[in-house]
């Protein structure tokens, strides 16, 4: 089992399942991706909320790094042409924005139960 | 009729040399890399990241706020320096997003200082050096793609 998934398992909420198939599902794609920014993003992603939970980081410094990384990912897609920018900003923006909104306050909600 | 002749081939010519240099100067300024703004670039990461090892924590670190309000001076004034007179809008947007994080940065900093736990944590140094490290190679990047 992956620290991942040891990490998601913390979270009994059966009200945020979907939410939690829909992170892990985000990550497979992204990690199976070509593109070499969007697997980064996506191991950069697994590994803070790895750290969040392991509390090698706290939740200021979670936020901080994800809104670093929300602004390398404007710049992908600022290099992508056209065409490509919809699939990247899907597996890069829509898997950091369930990360901070659904998936680490979910987290931080079951350590505290 | 030689002479209309002579003419009108003098003012083709004169003509297509007009369009020839409005187009060549329409093509510098919106396309092909700039390598001020590569130079740029290097400038600017460089700084970015020296200024981030010099605020993460270390044994016997003291906090120095005149120091560091200093140093986000020059930052800012780097950035704008290095943006400044940018046109084109895909090259001005990556430059503003570098500044973005940066601003982004410093304020964390400032934040944190306030509650008395100054300085990036060595773990969250490392994480965030690979990330704006990364920015800056997109950057560089899409600034190549233009060539």
């Amino acid at each position: 089992m992956s620290e991942l998934s040891k990490v998601l398992d913390q979270i009994g909420s059966e009200s945020v399942q979907d939410t939690k198939n829909q992170f892990q599902q985000l990550l497979v794609e992204a990690k199976a991706s070509t593109d070499p920014f969007v697997k980064d993003n996506a191991d950069k992603v697994e590994s803070w909320v790895v750290m969040l939970s392991n509390e090698t980081i706290d939740k200021e410094e979670f936020d901080d790094l994800m809104s670093d990384q929300q602004m390398s990912a404007e710049q992908f897609v600022n290099t992508q042409a056209i065409s490509a920018q919809a699939g990247g900003k899907r597996l890069t923006l829509q898997l950091m924005d369930l990360a901070v909104t659904k998936i680490v306050p979910a987290l931080l909600a079951a350590r505290q139960t | 009729m030689i002479v209309h002749r002579t003419y009108d081939a003098r003012l083709l010519v004169s003509r297509l040399l007009t369009i020839l240099s409005v187009i060549a100067s329409f093509s510098a300024c919106q396309s092909g890399t700039s390598p001020e703004t590569v130079q740029a670039l290097t400038t600017l990461e460089q700084f970015h990241l020296g200024f981030i090892d010099t605020y993460t924590a270390a044994p016997g670190k003291q906090w120095n706020d005149s120091a560091f309000q200093a140093d986000v001076a020059k930052g800012n004034a780097m950035f704008t320096s290095a943006t400044a007179g940018v046109t084109d809008p895909t090259r001005k947007n990556a430059l503003e997003i570098l500044h973005r994080q940066f601003q982004n940065d410093y304020t964390f900093l400032e934040k944190r200082a306030k509650e008395n736990k100054p300085f990036f944590s060595p773990a969250m140094a490392l994480a965030k050096k690979q990330t704006v490290q990364q920015d800056y190679d997109l950057a560089r990047k899409g600034e190549q793609a233009r060539s």
